[in-house]
């Protein structure tokens, strides 16, 4: 049965030396494989060192994929410095482990980390709550079965299993099994046996120096062979064998998977994988966003003045008189548009007296001799001459003077009238609202003495009717007038008449167009701003704003105020604009003066 | 004895060895990877790289000055292309990151830059799009500027879809009145790992 030992002196010494090569070396791998299990897993459990298995390659080549950084805790974040490789939970990868070097420590307490292979350091900087540890030892290769699981590579994960655990049960596998193994090997030496895929293949143990074909050798054609064994003498070492290397896989020496799977245990189960990631950059930089400014005006300066309104002239009055229906008052030379007529129109005895077109009645007595007064502001194109209709005949006298410079939209300010008996003739006294008005006295007597105006006042006009009969059938009209500052009560003025009669007196104050007064004008240097629209003036008084104005365009560079009151200070704020867009203000106090 | 002491002494004597070497080679390594003297600034290796490039020539594509609060409402856009070039193929997005610094200025500025008057979007052009006929093939982001955020993904190159185009219009609502002189400089980073 089995083969002849005959031949064990030459069988001894020749395999022996390079099966005791091939021994050693699966010997020496096992051992380095334990070893290296042995450094990546020891410090895990006396230092608590973490154990990390390199996955990618950016740490090259100092740090390979597969091999084992164990971290160190780190106390405090000062102990990290630039250089010290960490492992840190990456923000930018969903707190994937990455193992890099720190590249520089920023002054916010982060760190920028850069692969040693990387051209660009990482892009989000880790904070030192990310940072895991820091490396304190480098184990090699022993994660390389990690790695390749984690990327499911796994032919090359079986290659290795199947290449360790042949190893492994080979190095395990007693001596004396060796020695039967060794006679046995002779013994198909001897034979001539043909069954392996290289016939001459002298010893199973080459499986140390060829594992993964042995492996595969020895696996395969175990079913097949075995009920051939019997036929041939160098079968049962066949067998033997082929059995030995099923039980080698089939676990009769559990052993064997106890030591791959320490092995594993050892450097997977306890490991974390992280990655040394290559990185790549490419950035646009310096794109310039930004919002231009609208540029103050300068050099703001503001004057204030108050001119007193032009004063209410007399221009010129012409007179009528007679006994007739109807008395004619020609337009006094000299008249202009916007200029203020008044006629009085005087009748001894009471009637019924029409205006012409254009005249408006401001007021009448009919107590005494019949006095109106009748008020129109000339027109542009306006008639040389005014009759007034009365319903019967009667004896008139009539007055119509022109004033300049009279309020159009409110010519009279205050009017006032009396009727009398006697040698004085009072018109009563008013009550202006506005200074400078001007007062315009009429006198109406049924008499042709003529009366005297009061001191201070100018006399316009004097006209009797002038007809035939008696004095007292007489009548006459007086106009004077006289410049009021006011504004307050004027005081009655009084004409006296040589004799005692029935007499009117009648007074009106005239308001003076509302030109002049008080102004502020602001004048600046315009913006340099092209796209200004203009500028927005402010009026502030006691912290309060009262006005704005917009003046346009951007190249104004004055503006005026004249709604301001003289004795007062304003503050007056100037800003240009562009849309709502507003500059820098200008700012400064003005006193108005009073007139 | 002779034939079992020798395997049982060579094993004895290959593990020793093999203690003596994974001993060593573990301290050496250690050390070179991890004393503080370390540095290895611009080692390159011959195993593959991620490469990532752009056409601006350097140039950035934003220069805007809006000289009044309605100027250009309707958006100013940049576009450029990014080429992958790397030899390893990439199993992740490229990633493009953004970064602003404001700064304030003007007229009663509430202290901010531009970046919060600002709307940006992002698109990303289908593959063989350019910048001169560019078609989306999504937004990247859109939103105001300063809300950007962490880094966006946006594609992942191959072979055959090495480059993209990316299109960026920048908008706004009407510039309020102290958003004058305020600025804001943008930085735009696409990043490619393994």
């Amino acid at each position: 049965m089995s083969a002849p030992s005959s031949a064990s002196a030459a069988t001894i010494t020749q395999p022996r030396w390079s099966s005791l090569l091939a021994l050693s070396a699966a010997t020496f791998y096992v051992a380095a494989l334990g070893w290296l299990a042995v450094f990546a897993a020891g410090p895990a459990f006396f230092l608590k060192w973490q154990p990390v298995v390199i996955s990618s390659g950016s740490m090259q080549p100092l740090i390979q994929t597969g091999d084992v950084v164990l971290i160190e805790d780190i106390e405090s974040s000062e102990d990290l410095q630039p250089s010290n490789v960490i492992t840190f939970r990456d923000p930018s990868r969903n707190g994937t482990l990455v193992t890099h070097r720190i590249e520089t420590v920023n002054d916010d307490g982060t760190f920028t980390t850069r692969g040693d292979a990387n051209g660009f350091p990482d892009m989000t900087p880790v904070s030192r709550e990310a940072v895991e540890g820091r490396g304190a030892y480098l184990v090699p290769m022993i994660g390389m079965p990690v790695t390749w699981l984690a990327k499911g590579q796994l032919l090359a994960f079986a290659l290795w299993a199947g290449v360790t655990i042949m190893a492994i049960g080979w190095v395990m596998t007693k001596p004396e099994a060796d020695s039967h193994s060794d006679k046995g090997a002779a013994g198909d030496s001897a034979g001539g046996d043909v069954a392996g895929p290289e016939p001459h293949e002298r010893q199973p143990r080459t499986t140390a120096g060829v594992p993964a074909a042995a492996s595969a050798w020895s696996a395969l054609p175990i079913g097949a062979l075995s009920p051939l064994g019997s036929f041939r003498n160098g079968t049962h070492n066949l067998r033997d064998r082929v059995t030995s290397g099923a039980n080698r896989l089939l676990g009769r020496r559990p052993a064997r998977f106890v030591g791959i799977g320490l092995v594993l245990a050892l450097i997977g189960g306890i490991a974390s994988v992280s990655l040394a990631a290559f990185t790549s950059a490419s950035a646009n930089e310096g794109n310039s966003l930004a919002a231009a400014m609208v540029a103050p005006p300068s050099n703001l300066q503001l004057s204030a003045s108050c001119t007193a309104a032009s004063p209410i002239q007399f221009r010129a009055a012409t007179t009528a008189n007679g006994t007739s229906t109807s008395i004619t008052l020609a337009r006094p030379v000299g008249t202009v548009a916007g200029d203020t007529m008044l006629a009085h129109i005087v009748l001894r005895d009471d009637v019924a007296l029409t205006a012409p077109a254009g005249w408006r009645l401001v007021r009448r007595s009919t107590t005494g001799p019949f006095s109106a007064l009748y008020l129109r502001t000339a027109a542009v194109t306006d008639v040389t001459s005014y009759t007034w209709t009365a319903a019967s005949n009667g004896r008139f006298a009539a007055g119509l003077g022109t004033w300049t410079n009279v309020s159009e939209v409110t010519p009279i300010d205050a009017h006032g009238g009396q009727s009398g008996n006697g040698s004085s003739i009072v018109a009563p006294s008013l009550t202006t609202t506005v200074p400078n008005t001007m007062l315009v006295a009429f006198w109406s007597i049924r008499d042709d003495s003529g009366v005297t105006i009061p001191a201070g006042m100018t006399q316009r006009w004097q006209i009797n009717s002038n007809q035939a009969g008696a004095k007292h059938h007489q009548v006459q009209t007086t106009a004077g007038t006289e410049p009021f500052p006011g504004p307050g009560a004027t005081g009655t003025r009084t004409a006296v008449s040589p004799s005692s009669q029935d007499n009117v007196g009648q007074m009106v104050a005239l308001r003076p167009t509302s030109g002049g007064g008080a102004s502020v004008t602001a004048k600046w240097t315009a913006t340099p701003s092209a796209t200004a629209d203009g500028y927005k003036l402010q009026r502030w008084l006691g912290g309060v704003q009262e006005t704005e104005q917009t003046i346009t365009p951007r190249t104004a560079t004055m503006a005026s105020d004249t709604t301001v009151t003289s004795g007062l200070t304003y503050t007056y704020r100037l800003a240009a604009f562009d849309n709502t867009w507003r500059s820098t203000e200008l700012s400064g106090d003005v006193s108005v003066p009073t007139c | 004895m002779f034939t079992l002491s020798r395997p049982t002494a060579a094993r004895l004597l290959a593990a020793l060895a093999a203690l003596a070497m994974v001993s060593v080679l573990t301290i050496r390594t250690s050390q070179a990877a991890f004393t503080d003297s370390t540095d290895n600034t611009g080692n390159s290796f011959a195993v593959g790289d991620v490469e990532i490039t752009d056409d601006d020539a350097g140039l950035a594509l934003f220069d805007v000055t809006y000289n009044d609060d309605t100027a250009d409402p309707v958006g100013q856009t940049g576009c450029l292309i990014v080429t992958y070039a790397g030899s390893i193929t990439l199993t992740s997005d490229v990633t493009l990151a953004a970064a602003f610094t404001d700064t304030a200025g003007g007229p009663g500025n509430a202290g901010d830059g531009l970046s919060d008057n600002l709307d940006v979007l992002v698109e990303i052009g289908a593959p063989g799009a350019t910048c001169a006929a560019f078609t989306t093939a999504g937004t990247i982001y859109t939103g105001k500027m300063d809300a950007y955020g962490a880094a966006k993904n946006t594609w992942t190159p191959s072979a055959a879809d090495t480059a993209r185009a990316f299109k960026f219009t920048v908008t706004h609502a009407g510039l309020p009145n102290d958003a004058q002189g305020d600025s804001t400089t943008a930085g735009f980073t696409w990043t490619a790992s393994t």
